[in-house]
């Protein structure tokens, strides 16, 4: 007896309506003779099936007032266009903080180091510039994002974000966890050096391997992504290309 | 004009909860999923529609163009701590609703679990109801990668909730 092999993909693809004729039918037999095949079958379908009970269950949640006020509210023939205010709105609202922070990145850099000195990994040289020798520019250089890279006994950074800013070059987001203490900054990459652009001080010690809660609470980090990052950040196989090849396009 | 508007309008009205799972899929939080919802609504309305495309397609094809575009760079970089489960204040006092929301937590932390690109598949497959030539082309990927991303998600997700029983 010859015992087709049923993958994956197929009983996926059976799930949807997607086989071919042939194949629908010939699966459909092969389901009601092979027990084990019905039970790989049954498993995929269950996932299936807590899937959309799980995505169904925004049906039970409150809307939001704007959307229902926008559902309420036909337009009109004054009405010449709508804008979409709840991205726009948020990106116009912090335009003029993200364009001062720009400017305070370089005065930032020159009294952090007179303030801060050594003592802080943060505190980037004249103009934001990080120094080549510094741990954090290595981390900047070659750490994958998610990576705990160690800076010193008691510090570790870790790369949380990597994207092609909005002026051509890339910028990487990044933690730094020192004692109790945790901060988060933004760096892009300017000719062969990483520039500081915005930090943020004093935040909750992120946790958990996929969050990013530091810069979730920071306005300003917000804030110059929002000025900055239009797109979406680079993937994994991305950014390893980019990490390999020395940051060149 | 202003009648054919009206008319765009009601009808995405009517399409709204189909949408609304649509954009709670993609975002995986509720109050992102209204906000792209509503972001949907308004685009639809304020620009030209092809005119040999469905509005349930062209309204799902917009949600993930403002979606991939605009609110998911945000999305990811804010605490995820919030989901579904964690808002919807059921009322637990049987043991069967304690049960369903255990379920619908682990599955929730499932999903959160998948890549992004199997999650954006499923959501085109599973909720949006695409066939999977629509949303090969929607992606500009092989259909052959859709259903691998698609099985991926779905033997991963039985995978997580097999561990929690």
């Amino acid at each position: 007896m010859s015992e087709r092999m049923w993958t994956d993909e197929q009983l996926s693809a059976f799930l949807d309506g997607e086989l071919a004729g042939a194949d629908m039918d010939a699966l459909a037999h092969a389901l009601e003779a092979d027990a084990g095949l019905a039970a790989r079958m049954e498993r995929l379908g269950s996932a299936n099936t807590a899937y959309l009970g799980a995505v169904g269950a925004i049906d039970d949640t409150p809307m939001k007032t704007n959307l229902k006020a926008a559902m309420e509210t036909p337009p009109t023939a004054k009405v010449i266009a709508f804008k979409p205010r709840s991205i726009s709105a948020f990106v116009m609202e912090h335009r003029a903080i993200a364009a001062s922070l720009l400017c305070a990145a370089g005065v930032f850099g020159l009294m952090s180091t007179m303030t801060r000195g050594a003592e802080d990994p943060l505190a980037p040289g004249a103009d934001g510039q990080i120094m080549a020798s510094s741990p954090i520019y290595r981390m900047l250089e070659s750490g994958r994002t998610g990576e705990v890279v160690t800076i010193s006994a008691s510090a570790s950074a870790t790369p949380r974000l990597t994207f092609a800013s909005d002026d051509g070059g890339f910028c990487r987001q990044f933690d730094l966890v020192s004692g109790e203490s945790a901060s988060a900054a933004i760096a892009c990459r300017e000719g062969d050096g990483w520039k500081t652009q915005v930090v943020a001080y004093g935040l909750p010690k992120p946790s958990g391997d996929f969050q990013t809660a530091s810069a979730g609470k920071s306005e300003a980090l917000e804030a110059f992504l929002d000025q900055r990052m239009s797109g979406a950040p680079m993937n994994a196989e991305d950014e390893a290309k980019l990490l390999e090849g020395g940051w060149k396009r | 004009m202003a009648r054919e508007r009206t008319e765009l309008h009601r009808d995405l009205v009517a399409l709204v909860p189909q949408l609304r799972r649509f954009a709670y899929a993609l975002t995986r939080h509720a109050d992102d999923a209204d906000d792209l919802v509503q972001a949907t609504m308004e685009r639809v309305l304020s620009r030209p529609m092809p005119d040999d495309v469905e509005l349930v397609k062209w309204m799902f094809r917009v949600s993930r163009n403002i979606w991939i575009d605009d609110l998911r760079s945000r999305k990811v970089r804010r605490d995820a701590a919030m989901d579904i489960a964690a808002e919807n204040e059921l009322d637990v006092s049987t043991e069967d609703r304690v049960a369903a929301q255990a379920a619908l937590r682990r599955t929730q932390e499932g999903i959160n679990a998948l890549p992004e690109d199997q999650r954006e598949v499923l959501a085109m497959v599973a909720i949006a109801g695409m066939a999977y030539r629509e949303a090969a082309e929607a992606l500009s990927i092989p259909i052959g990668t859709v259903m691998s991303r698609l099985a991926r998600a779905r033997a991963a997700l039985a995978a997580h909730l097999e561990a929690a029983t």
